[in-house]
């Protein structure tokens, strides 16, 4: 009873914002191409995980884009405190 | 006021104390339980004996449950002292008779039967007919009968018995055996030891029913039980104030366990959401969000959309599927749609195998060493 009156008054603040304009969507034909694209793409790769397993590009995924990350918010921290 | 409540109290401790304690079992002696032991006991004993005497098959019996004992009558319908004894395993639906057993027991009820099987009245030993403590079944579908005599079929349990079995009169067996099923002990003993005490079990049976007695020896033995009568009144008293006090206490724990899970159902109810409340309150967000953030929302959505499917991916055989190639004008197929499995020919030969995961090994070191050589790059630059 108590979280969800707390999960209900939090839903109740964010939904303020749609007192603002609506930002409009991509249009539907956009959306349709995009996911064809990913479909052809994942569906297809089985050949490519013949040459380079699927399951280092699962480790070494989120291992890149940590390193970028860290990269990118240091230097982000070290301009807003240093000014450098 | 102080007196009748301290009697009451002293004959509660005097029951108390009787309820644990019954007699010693010896050849002659029969034990006297309470109907609580006994209850406790009958719900799963063993006997277990050795018979040696008998011209049988040597039995290791294991009962669960039931007795049914099964009473003879002759033809002529004269009332005979012998009980057929089975035993009925309820869990193995088997059934242990021997025929030439009979059942005696001193505090154990007669039952007289009449022609058909309905119990006309029931005797306890002691010259007591009564049914109380006694549960009683009539299964008569295991009514049978042969050339000499009718077996009435009854599923008791037992209540404040000790018990003996002994041979049966004509067959001139000689094991007697006398079980405590307290401390599952047993005892033989022979049939010359218990002759004469059947026999004046059964005169005392033909006794207390009245039938051979004269009007004085009704007179005495009328006096004679008075004192037992008096001592069932306050046994029966006594035992119905435990019950009261047994379900007082019941009472009261129940209560207690009611207002516990009562207590511990409201603060659940109190903290612990819906079953399915998280799931409509995203999926609640989820629209709010869409509809109002428009493309910006949906490109995160079409971003993890990716990453999804890319965790998503298994590991599969490496097949190529070449279609039909075709002469262009009249369609003639040149070369036929096939498909080549590059897993099923590398693993297939052992050289390309070896060089498969050499190959495999290699590229395992190359990402590693270039995760390490992006990651030191990177601590140098920052």
């Amino acid at each position: 009873m108590i979280i969800e009156t707390l999960f209900n008054l939090l839903y109740g603040v964010i939904n303020t914002i749609s007192l603002l304009p609506n930002i409009p969507n991509f249009p539907n034909v956009f959306i349709t191409a995009i996911q064809r694209f990913k479909n052809l793409l994942f569906d297809n790769l089985q050949l490519l995980d013949f040459f380079f397993p699927i399951e280092i590009m699962k480790v070494a995924f989120p291992i890149i884009v940590i390193l970028v990350i860290v990269q990118k918010v240091f230097k982000i921290f070290r301009f807003a405190f240093f000014k450098r | 006021m102080k007196k009748i409540l301290f009697s009451i109290l002293g004959l509660f401790t005097v029951f108390l104390i009787n309820t644990n304690v019954y007699a010693a079992p010896s050849a002659m002696e029969y034990l006297y339980l309470s109907e609580h032991d006994y209850l406790e006991l009958i719900e799963n004993f063993e006997v277990n004996y050795l018979n040696n005497y008998l011209n049988v098959v040597d039995f290791d019996w294991t009962f669960n449950n039931r007795i049914l004992v099964s009473r003879t009558i002759w033809k002529n319908g004269e009332l005979e002292k012998n009980y057929h004894l089975l035993f009925y395993d309820e869990i193995t639906n088997q059934t242990y008779n021997n025929g030439s057993f009979v059942l005696y027991c001193k505090n154990f009820m007669d039952i007289i039967l009449d022609e058909n099987g309905n119990i006309l009245s029931l005797f306890d030993g002691r010259g007591v007919n009564t049914m109380a403590g006694y549960f009683i079944f009539d299964i008569n579908n295991l009514l049978y009968e042969n050339t000499f005599q009718q077996h009435y079929s009854y599923n008791i349990v037992f209540s404040n018995i000790g018990f003996a079995l002994y041979s049966d009169y004509s067959s001139k067996n000689e094991l007697v055996l006398f079980y405590d099923p307290i401390n599952n002990h047993s005892k033989n003993i022979t049939k010359d030891d218990l002759t004469t005490d059947l026999d004046n079990k059964y005169n005392d049976y033909v006794g207390d029913t009245g039938e051979n007695l004269s009007w004085f020896e009704k007179i005495v033995n009328g006096i004679i039980n008075i004192p037992n009568t008096i001592s069932k009144f306050f046994d029966n008293l006594i035992s119905n104030m435990v019950n009261l006090f047994i379900d007082l206490i019941e009472s009261i724990g129940n209560l207690l366990s009611n207002l516990g899970n009562f207590i511990i159902n409201g603060i659940k109810t109190l903290f612990v959401p819906s079953d399915d409340f998280f799931t409509k309150w995203f999926d609640k967000m989820d629209n709010m969000m869409s509809a109002q953030f428009g493309f910006l929302y949906s490109s995160f959505n079409l971003i993890i959309d990716f990453i999804e499917s890319f965790y998503t991916l298994e590991e599969t055989e490496a097949i190529i599927n070449i279609p039909n190639i075709k002469e262009p004008i009249s369609d003639t197929i040149i070369i036929n749609a096939t498909s080549i499995n590059l897993t099923s020919i590398f693993n297939s030969n052992a050289t390309l195998s070896l060089l498969y995961n050499l190959y495999t090994t290699y590229i395992f070191a190359w990402v590693a060493f270039a995760l390490i050589n992006y990651g030191r790059k990177v601590f140098l630059n920052i």
